[in-house]
């Protein structure tokens, strides 16, 4: 007699909003990238390998010895009060003043996008977000079940007009849009910074249409090139929640991140944290409060920027003289990523084979759209490798490229024109 | 007995390698042995020098695990080793070769046809395609000829979309495969022996999505099996006849396994044959074991019984 074997045998019990977990191809594709003998540009790592190990050590053994029973217990929700006071602080570093109790510590930004999502999306509300933007804040949101709308960007950041023109729509419809996620410096994956000019356009329709703004701010401190914007929290505090990290700064290991917004949205995002875990390790925000209040992070802040500016100049350099006739990519003015756009024919999920082939890696674009997108793109980290390895990083890439045009020249599909780079008009040209 | 499991390297299929040997290893650890795990790279053979292992377990999925790449090595370090040898390694990994023989030997397998990227570099085989895909008619399965866990495979069913799935193959291999689509009931035949063999319960493979792709073959849940499969005595006893005849043909030991379409008039028709059939929680030969009463453990020691008996 036949059985059906189920190997999953839950698979009745399960919340409508597992449907989008699946294992994935380049999920799998992109486990090899950890081997040393390919050269990954996939990763999102900042170089922990610049902090100093000695202080480390101290600051942890200070901890265990001057706080040990504290540090191994539970803490309070909002995070731990002394650490508080360091975060304002560093908000204020990037011209975002802040008071220690609009602060919510959370488990890396990444619990603040979860939080967000749980506390503001009904299944089928709509919310808009960049396109591309940052998958991890892609998938948090969509296990919510909203309609993203997806607005695109050129280099001053997300296009405002076509912004006004889904706000319109959707209000028109009577289902208003409930929140706007931004990364507005030197975006994750794109490497765009949003100009002023726009943060004021966009706090603007934010306003007109009564939503809110969600800023996620991984990267603002680790500019190295030009002059900094201000944040969208320090134009308009009334309807902006704000992310920040020390993971980027400071250790992502650490898993420390805060979520700063108006009093009764911080009232709900506590309720939901509690609901989560409890409280963020006390432990690790008792090094970090010690770290921020008493060693020389804006000078460590200052060698981070100083590695990877160097680090991009190579990266940018490599693509140059590599890809330079048949890519176009980003110049981001800090941060960790490049947007490379290659011609519409090549597919870059469709390339990563060839390319882990060809020992190295990247992300390819489509993963950042929350439907369909970047087919033609991909993102290039240039923070983790020293500038000897991305150059030899990008030359294998340009071969894997080259193989692709040679292959759709023969499929008779090289007919588009070379991609133009949206540009920043901050940049000398 | 000293045992090492090969897992992991640098295949696409690292990841699903990983999972087969980390659970076979965990299985003769149970049964006893003394077992060292080694992710594939390039201090393999020295470190086998070292180890001396009694036998070496290949868990390795897709390129140099499953094409008589290690094989080859492992003759050389004259190393006993689990599955077929170096010739039906290479000729079970290369979908164009193996059919082929298959065709020779009036065993049936879907029509194709077989192109490399050379022939659309440099003598225009584009142009071929709509008259390939005439000869075979629509659907037709576009594949890379070595690769495995059906990564860089499309079904097809209109000609324009046939050139961006060639292309698409082309990724994973320098040649592709255009094959007949054959609609029909999807079973995997697992087959054990040396001398003597024999199939194990027939799998039914029945993707929700319609076709077992990577997702459906990984996802827990993705996909629905029914063992043995759903077919009348007759039917089931020409798959399994059929099972065997290309065990045999391509000279495999072991073990193989037989993926297989019975067609709408009942016809068995081979698609391909591996070498080193998955171990993975959601794997077909562990689940036709455990349909003939063998668990993972007991699978596990047989092939290792059926390795020894090689070199016996």
């Amino acid at each position: 007699m036949s059985r059906k074997y189920v190997l999953d045998p839950f698979g009745e019990k399960y919340a409508h909003r597992t449907a989008s977990m699946l294992s994935s191809e380049i999920r799998d594709l992109l486990e090899v990238t950890a081997r040393p003998d390919i050269i990954s540009l996939a990763g999102g790592l900042p170089y922990t390998q610049a902090l100093d190990p000695e202080v480390l050590l101290r600051l942890a053994r200070r901890v265990l010895s001057e706080d040990f029973a504290s540090s191994l217990q539970y803490g309070p929700t909002d995070g731990y009060a002394p650490l508080k006071r360091s975060l304002a602080e560093v908000m204020h570093a990037e011209g975002s003043p802040c008071l220690p109790e609009d602060i919510v510590i959370t488990h890396g930004a990444q619990q603040g996008l979860e939080i967000i999502g749980k506390i503001f999306i009904n299944p089928g509300d709509h919310i808009i977000t960049e396109a591309p933007s940052y998958v991890g804040a892609l998938n948090s949101f969509l296990s919510y079940q909203p309609h993203i709308h997806a607005i695109p960007m050129d280099g001053e950041g997300m296009d405002v007009e076509r912004l006004r023109a889904v706000l319109e729509g959707l209000a028109a419809a009577g289902e208003p849009a409930k929140f706007i996620y931004t990364i507005p410096n030197f975006q994750n994956p794109a490497g765009i910074t949003m100009s002023t000019e726009r943060r004021f356009a966009l706090l603007e329709l934010a306003e007109e249409f009564d939503c809110l703004v969600v800023e996620d701010n991984p990267y603002g401190l680790l500019r190295f090139e030009g002059s900094p914007c201000p944040t969208l929290r320090s134009l308009d505090e009334s309807r902006v929640v704000y992310l920040g990290t020390l993971s980027k700064i400071f250790a992502a290991g650490m898993r420390i991140g805060w979520v700063a917004a108006p009093h009764p949205i911080l009232e709900k995002v506590l309720l939901a944290k509690q609901s989560a875990d409890l409280c963020t390790s006390s432990f690790t925000q008792r090094i970090a409060h010690l770290y921020f209040a008493e060693e020389d992070w804006i000078g460590q802040v200052k060698q981070l920027r100083e590695i990877y500016r160097e680090r991009r100049d190579a990266m940018l350099e490599a693509l140059q003289e590599f890809l330079g006739d048949i890519a176009a990519w980003t110049r981001p003015q800090g941060g960790l990523f490049v947007w490379v756009t290659l011609p519409e024919y090549i597919h870059t999920s469709e390339m990563l084979a060839s390319a882990i082939e060809a020992k190295v890696a990247f992300v390819p674009g489509s993963g950042f759209f929350p439907y369909r997108g970047g087919e033609n793109c991909m993102r290039l980290n240039f923070s983790y490798s020293d500038a000897d390895t991305l150059w030899e990083g990008i030359k294998r890439l340009s071969r894997v490229v080259k193989r692709e045009v040679s292959l759709a020249r023969a499929f008779g599909l090289e007919k588009s024109p070379a991609p133009r780079p949206p540009r920043d008009p901050q940049e000398e040209d | 007995m000293r045992i090492g499991v090969l897992m992991g390297g640098r295949s696409l299929e690292r990841d699903i390698s990983l999972r087969s040997g980390r659970r076979v290893s965990r299985a003769l650890t149970e049964l006893g042995h003394e077992v060292t795990e080694l992710d594939v790279d390039e201090r393999l053979v020295p470190a086998l020098k070292e180890m001396r292992p009694d036998l070496v377990y290949i868990a390795l999925h897709g390129k140099f695990g499953e094409d008589g790449t290690v094989q080859e090595l492992l003759e050389i370090l004259d190393i006993p080793y689990t599955g077929p040898g170096v010739f039906s390694s290479q000729l079970g990994f290369n979908k164009a070769l193996s059919k082929e023989i298959l065709k020779r030997q009036g065993i049936p397998t879907p029509p194709f046809f077989v192109l490399s990227e050379d022939t659309f570099q440099e003598m225009g085989a584009v142009h071929a395609l709509s008259v390939a895909a005439e000869k075979l008619g629509f659907p037709l399965v576009v594949k890379p000829v070595a690769q495995g866990s059906a990564l860089g495979v499309r079904v097809v069913h209109e000609e324009d979309d046939l050139p961006e799935a060639v292309r698409f193959a082309l990724h994973y291999d320098s040649r592709v495969l255009l094959e007949k689509y054959v609609r029909g009931t999807e079973v995997a035949a697992s087959i054990l022996g040396n001398r003597d063999i024999e199939a194990l319960p027939l799998v039914e493979v029945v993707p929700k999505s319609g076709f077992f792709d990577f997702d459906s073959r990984y996802t827990l849940g993705a996909t629905d099996y029914y063992c043995p499969a759903r077919l009348d005595e007759e039917t089931t006893r020409r798959v399994v006849d059929i099972s065997l005849r290309t065990h045999r043909a391509l000279e495999c030991q072991n073990v193989s396994r037989v993926d297989i379409i019975v067609d709408e008039q009942g016809v068995p028709q081979v698609l391909e044959l591996n070498i080193s059939p998955g171990m993975t929680e959601s794997s077909l030969l562990p689940l036709a074991a455990e349909a003939a009463g063998l668990d993972f453990n007991r699978l596990v020691e047989k092939l290792v019984g059926l390795a020894m008996e090689k070199y016996a």
